[in-house]
């Protein structure tokens, strides 16, 4: 099958006052039909640059760009097929809707632009998204301002699906929500995905949510994928030092424990990235060999691909280390 | 001055918070902040959570007031007190950590000279005095090269960088109680985990009170001892921090825990329990219990009245006329 999504070295870079800014630098992900690929990283990292880029919103400085196996050149042309391969859902749902305009109004939007059907066709399919979303007949008359935060982000996704795309391009689309609603829109993204084969690229800073709602999961840092492969691989395997730290640094609901591990430092600046490893400056595990050699994705078996020289060590130290914690559980419970 | 041992650093008691005349945003709340301990006050947008660290703090907005019942901090009931008594609590003996960094400070000032201004206005320190204790503190909330930082502007520093700027603000005149509003929501997960770490150490050190508030029960279950769940303007359940999230009491406090992403969807195919509806505006909350229209166990004796506290007093109590989970 054709990936809806196939990104080929794909780099962003601005020339800035202080040099160039690589927020994008090399970039290979393949998003197949009705798949979800997560996208997990820290701010800074890269990954909205590369979502702008993937909608068309930025352009991409090298590399290629496929959806649905056409590549992109960028031209001007392209735009009105290119909406109806990849649509984008942003975080801020009242930040993406136009406050002047009727919810029915919003979803038809994309229809008008596109001329496509009749008024009363556009009506009714407005109406029929609106209830594949769980809007009610009686919301397209209100405006964004007096819906809940949850029902304005079911408008920006029916308004996505009005051209029925074929990939979703979702940026922090729950990081917004109280958990509640959170669980409502996450549960309405797997509803629609069965229904319509959609494929989703799912961006989001929330390690348990990408989890959750992915299929494959890749790891960005400063510009690059440092680790990608099946959901619960990279979860529980944890080969990328990077990875295993994002996991220990979500608050445990099991344990009270302090965490051990914790990263030191912030994010370094992606105009002078250190040499080698990017993230080495923060790497419990860095050496010698990490300043100089780039280290560049290797295959670890079962479909998990990661950017480490180490990998092997650190997924070996893992399974020692994760079996340690449990006898400690034991002994504290017991008190 | 000082209390009694037994008496509670912070007590609210019946405190409602009001717009005008109009219907209570906040309504009979209940709780207590004991010296040394950690509590976690959670809730969803919109349930009150930050008006009532306001009213604490004395912060409110001039058209809402307290219209009824009490804060009392060390034995002194902060709502009878007057602007001017007020300001000798504030910074003193509580003080507050907001969510974003970047709007807490001055972006005119560098961040050394924001900390000595609290200590030149609250202690009367000199010049020379304040600079060398604003380093201390610097030091203290663990901010590299400290000497150095201390003449950049804000905007020089990362997201983390800039909270411990203001945790050091707020420490900076060792007050009783602390008040964190969400203080590392808008920060990465790996620098979250070192600002929750770095204001644990700073409690145990100082024996503080810590008002944490936040909409992640991860955040409280890794640092609080107790905690209070606010929804829509009312405490709904209180107790331990581990006796609550493992064995809830209140319909809503398990389906908050049960909407939370867990495992993994193409795993294991499990949806997550979402709570239907939303939050109701103050203005049309029922007249019965106030989770009553969104609550799967809601039965007819729930529409008549508001459900009173059970066990009041006592550590761990609900707001619910069909309590779930195992009884104490």
């Amino acid at each position: 099958m054709t990936p809806v999504l196939q990104t080929n070295d794909l780099k962003v870079h601005h020339k800035t006052p202080r040099g160039m800014l690589r927020a994008v630098d090399g970039v290979s992900i393949e998003v197949a039909p009705g798949e979800t690929l997560g996208l997990v990283g820290e701010s800074g990292c890269g990954k909205s640059t590369l979502a702008r880029c993937i909608v068309g919103i930025s352009r991409p400085t090298e590399g290629s760009l496929a959806l649905g196996g056409v590549v992109q050149q960028g031209r001007r042309a392209e735009r009105f097929d290119r909406a109806r391969a990849v649509q984008m859902v942003f975080q801020d749902p009242s930040g993406s809707l136009n406050p002047r305009l009727s919810v029915g109004r919003i979803i038809e939007e994309p229809l008008m632009v596109h001329r496509i059907g009749s008024r009363m066709e556009r009506r009714k399919r407005v109406e029929e998204i609106a209830g594949q979303v769980g809007l009610a007949p009686y919301h397209l008359a209100r405006y964004p301002h007096e819906l809940s935060g949850g029902q304005r982000q079911r408008v920006s996704i029916a308004r996505a699906l009005t051209l029925e795309p074929g990939l979703l391009v979702c940026d922090e689309a729950v990081s917004a929500l109280d958990v509640s609603v959170q669980a409502q829109v996450l549960n309405l993204f797997l509803d629609l995905q069965q229904r319509l084969g959609l494929a989703y690229l799912f961006i989001s800073h929330d390690l348990a949510v990408v989890r959750y709602i992915a299929h494959r999961i890749a790891v960005m840092y400063l510009g690059r994928i440092v680790e990608v492969g099946p959901a619960e691989a990279v979860w529980s395997r944890r080969n990328h030092p990077y990875t295993r730290a994002l996991v220990d640094a979500i608050p445990d609901e099991m344990t009270r424990q302090d965490q051990a591990n914790l990263l030191e430092g912030d994010v370094p600046s992606p105009v002078n990235p250190p040499s080698g490893c990017a993230f080495r400056t923060r790497c419990p595990h860095a050496r010698a060999r990490c300043a100089e050699d780039v280290p560049l994705l290797r295959d670890r078996g079962g479909g998990l691909l990661v950017a480490c020289h180490f990998a092997e060590e650190i997924e070996a130290g893992h399974e020692a280390a994760d079996r340690a914690p449990v006898a400690l559980r034991v002994v504290s419970g017991g008190t | 001055m000082t209390p009694a041992p037994a008496a509670p650093l912070l007590q609210v008691n019946d405190l409602s918070i009001r717009y005008g005349k109009g219907v209570p945003l906040v309504e009979q709340l209940n709780f207590t902040v004991r010296r040394g301990e950690t509590v976690g006050l959670v809730g969803e947008s919109g349930c009150g959570k930050s008006l009532t660290a306001l009213a604490v703090m004395g912060l409110l907005a001039e058209n809402l007031r307290t219209s009824s019942g009490s804060i009392e901090l060390e034995g002194t009931n902060l709502t009878a007190l007057g602007q001017n008594a007020l300001r000798g609590y504030r910074g003193n003996r509580m003080a507050m950590i907001f969510q974003e960094p970047l709007t807490a400070l001055n972006p005119v000032m560098t961040v050394g000279a924001q900390v000595v201004e609290v200590l030149r206005a609250h202690r009367r320190m000199g010049r020379a005095e304040a600079e060398r204790r604003a380093i201390e503190l610097l030091e203290q909330v663990r901010i590299p090269d400290a000497a150095e930082r201390f003449h950049d502007y804000p905007h020089r520093l990362s997201g983390g960088m800039r909270q411990r700027v203001v945790i050091a603000i707020a420490i900076a005149c060792n007050p009783a109680l602390l008040i964190a509003d969400e203080p590392t929501t808008a920060l990465d997960v790996t620098v979250q985990a070192q600002i929750l770490q770095l204001l644990k150490s700073l409690q145990r050190d100082a024996d503080l009170g810590l008002l944490l508030i936040t909409h992640d029960l991860g955040v409280v279950r890794q640092v609080a001892d107790r905690i209070v769940v606010m929804y829509a303007g009312s405490v709904v359940e209180e107790g331990a921090v581990d006796a609550v999230l493992d064995n809830p009491q209140h319909p809503y406090t398990a389906g908050l825990l049960a909407a939370r992403p867990h495992g993994s969807f193409s795993a294991q195919g499990h949806r997550l329990a979402d709570i239907r509806g939303a939050v109701p505006p103050p203005e049309s909350r029922p007249g019965g219990c106030l989770f009553e229209p969104r609550c799967a166990h809601a039965q007819a004796d729930c529409k008549a009245a508001r459900p009173p506290r059970s066990a009041a007093g006592q550590d761990r109590s609900v707001r619910c006329y069909h309590p779930v989970g195992k009884p104490n």
